[in-house]
């Protein structure tokens, strides 16, 4: 059993360690590029929203590279997310690629979500599997501190593309490493060598911008065109709503948190129930992200996404009542990289110039 | 009192029962108007460019119902269907509608809950008319008069009829019709003959029958589609796939019109399984047809005549259909 998934922004260092660690043999997905993009596209449903493509589009050079069982997530809906496995199996099936699939999904009932489970378990002792799944969280929360810090580092980096030669060694330590303290050794190299960057007496000066909206499009780096690091390059501090550990957290029912719960609440002036998505949570991060003082915030969904379109409605007049600025990126295929930069360079000017004018009085 | 109820979404499923139950409480009822250029500017306007055309429809009707009511109803239906959801746009509408910038009437945005509660239904009708009477057996007798229009309706429904004819007293010619075809779609798509360029009329014109999932019993349609391996979550997804199913092979109609909206979130992968489980196997003749604020009658109708042209050529040359699955 070869076994890939789809690589889902940094989380794929942990799934990858997780998979390792329990003995699979895995063939990591190839990292995304505009090859899987028009694979993806080729053979998707034509309406279907982006990351449905790019996984599928994943699937197949997975399977290129000798991969014969897929590893991926179902839902209960109202999102499409949740029937993205149905669909895409389907579409390799009439392809002729002959696959198995290993689909952990709570619909077919706890028995079939189990028998998955147990196939993933691959025969490992409770130790084991106590032990890999230990060393994959710490994984996720040292990738998503990685990502955080590169995001204050970047507006003060010496050369363009400096603080990404730190994180690809830091990635490449991460995938290596076997135990929680080789963790520790490759975030404490890469702290040290970020902090000598950082001139936190300046940070403040920074244009702050919010990142928000449906969650792989928020955390998948070529989704998004890299939107963290093209802000950075211009000198903008870009933070995220949200990292991996927050979705596991809210995805995943063992991990349910009762803060992040919370937190949802003060949308409910604006969208009353949950949506599905993230389409009530995206409200819920605009307005925190004005409360703690932001310039501005961008909104990402993939074109079409339902519960997104809801928030989308509703974005105009949370930006009134809390004097935020929001940009709403819709991305799909026919996006491209030059329209993008033209209204993040836009956006990032307009907020400039607010800035400037709020801080001169 | 006077409630408007905007013809839009589940309007022609269920304003028989909205205005039976709304009239026993004594509030009259007030439908907008049927869709036209005017209201469909003024929703292309106010809406989200991305939603799909039908969302972007309840802007316009809740202002062309502006100056004629007291009160908008427009529920807030999380599910039709235990444990099943409506399309996620469904659950938040009465959201965008508040948060938009249009001058409407204050909205009722009850929710009508069938998903998590098994009486969510009754429920749902129940905080409803609480709003306009504290009498709660006057407020089941106007359920149970709703739940009477509502059976009515659907038995005239299963005769054949077409919810135009009986709501909008449409009159459409009858006589032995030389084609059938199905339509698979949203009420909201097919009934809307606005946006739909004139579908209905169009067929009946051309001397087809338009059957659509309004004219089968509910249940045995979504039987149907129990034989997916993995259920579909969607109420409107399983009533595509399971009309899609029955029509197909109880062989009830010649061919099939797929009616799917732009950027129809859904749809887009139901429409993938309907073609990939039911039509392509057995080469069912098929077309779809996609419909946004762009589509022209003209258009609609040059396809239509080719595809039932298609379709009486294929009968005459008989023996036409593989097997079933």
């Amino acid at each position: 059993m070869k076994i890939t998934y789809p690589p889902f922004g940094d989380a794929r260092i942990a799934i990858e360690s997780l998979l390792r660690d329990l003995g699979h043999d895995i063939v990591p997905p190839p990292p995304s590029t505009n090859r899987t993009l028009s694979i993806g596209v080729k053979y998707a449903p034509e309406f279907a929203c982006l990351p449905l493509k790019i996984t599928l589009g994943n699937y197949i050079e997975s399977i290129e590279k000798g991969a014969d069982t897929i590893l991926m997530l179902g839902g209960i809906g109202p999102c499409r997310f949740g029937y993205y496995a149905e669909v895409q199996r389907r579409i390799l099936k009439n392809l002729g690629y002959d696959v198995n699939w290993i689909i952990l999904d709570l619909s077919n009932g706890w028995i079939n979500l189990f028998k998955n489970i147990r196939k993933l378990i691959n025969g490992k002792s409770i130790i084991t599997v106590v032990k890999a799944l230990k060393l994959a969280w710490k994984k996720v929360l040292a990738v998503d501190e990685i990502d955080k810090t590169a995001r204050r580092a970047r507006p003060f980096e010496r050369y363009k593309g400096q603080v990404d030669e730190f994180i690809k060694e830091a990635h490449r330590g991460l995938e290596l490493a076997e135990n929680f303290s080789d963790v520790d050794m490759v975030l404490d190299e890469y702290r040290e060598r970020t902090s000598k960057l950082i001139d936190s007496n300046l940070l403040d000066d920074l244009v702050k911008i919010g990142i928000v909206g449906e969650f792989y499009v928020v955390l998948d780096h070529f989704t998004n065109f890299e939107i963290a690091r093209r802000l950075g390059e211009i000198g903008v501090l870009a933070e995220n709503a949200f990292y991996i550990e927050d979705i596991v957290r809210i995805y995943f029912p063992i991990f349910k948190s009762k803060d992040l719960e919370e937190k949802v609440k003060i949308a409910i002036p604006y969208i009353k129930r949950s949506v599905g998505g993230e389409g009530q949570r995206t409200i819920a991060h605009t307005i925190e992200f004005a409360e703690r003082g932001f310039d501005g915030v961008i909104h990402l969904l993939p074109f079409t996404c339902m519960p997104e379109i809801v928030s989308e409605s509703v974005l105009e007049r949370v930006s009134k009542d809390y004097n935020i600025p929001t940009l709403t990126l819709s991305i799909d295929e026919q996006t491209g990289l030059v329209g993008i930069n033209t209204r993040l360079e836009a956006f990032v000017d307009m907020l400039r110039a607010k800035k400037k004018r709020r801080l001169a009085g | 009192m006077k409630v408007g109820i905007p013809r839009v979404l589940l309007f022609y499923r269920y304003y028989p029962m909205w205005k039976a139950f709304f009239e026993s409480l004594g509030v009259e009822v007030i439908p907008s108007s049927i869709t036209n250029k005017q209201i469909m500017d003024a929703s292309v306007e106010h809406a989200v460019s991305e939603a799909c055309l039908p969302i972007k429809l309840a802007y316009g009707h809740i202002l062309d119902l502006k100056d004629k009511v007291d009160y908008v109803f427009l529920p807030r239906i999380v599910g039709l269907e235990y444990k099943t959801y409506m399309c996620p746009k469904f659950l938040g509408l009465p959201d965008m509608i508040r948060n938009s910038e249009i001058d409407a009437p204050p909205i009722i945005e009850n929710t009508i809950d069938k998903r998590n509660l098994r009486d969510g239904f009754l429920r749902g009708f129940f905080d409803l008319g609480r709003m306009f009477t504290k009498n709660k057996s006057r407020i089941l007798k106007a359920y149970l008069e709703g739940l009477s229009a509502l059976k009515e309706y659907n038995k005239k429904l299963e005769t054949g009829a077409s919810p135009l004819e009986i709501i909008d007293g449409e009159k459409f010619k009858n006589d032995d019709p030389k084609i059938r075809i199905g339509i698979v779609g949203h009420c909201y798509e097919i009934y809307d003959e606005f946006i739909s360029g004139g579908m209905l009329r169009t067929l009946n014109k051309l001397g087809a029958k338009a059957l659509s999932m309004e004219m089968f019993d509910w249940k045995t349609i979504l039987k149907d589609a129990d034989v997916l391996p993995k259920r579909l979550f969607w109420t409107f997804g399983r009533e595509l796939y399971g009309t899609a199913r029955y029509i197909i092979r109880n062989r009830l109609v010649d061919g099939i019109i797929l009616v799917v909206a732009f950027g129809c979130g859904p749809d887009s992968l139901v429409r993938e399984l309907i073609e990939r489980d039911l039509i392509k196997p057995i080469n069912f003749p098929e077309i779809t047809i996609t419909i946004d604020e762009h589509s022209s009658e003209l258009g609609l109708v040059t396809r239509l005549e080719a595809f039932i042209d298609m379709l009486s050529r294929r009968k005459q040359s008989e023996n036409n259909l593989s097997t079933v699955w």
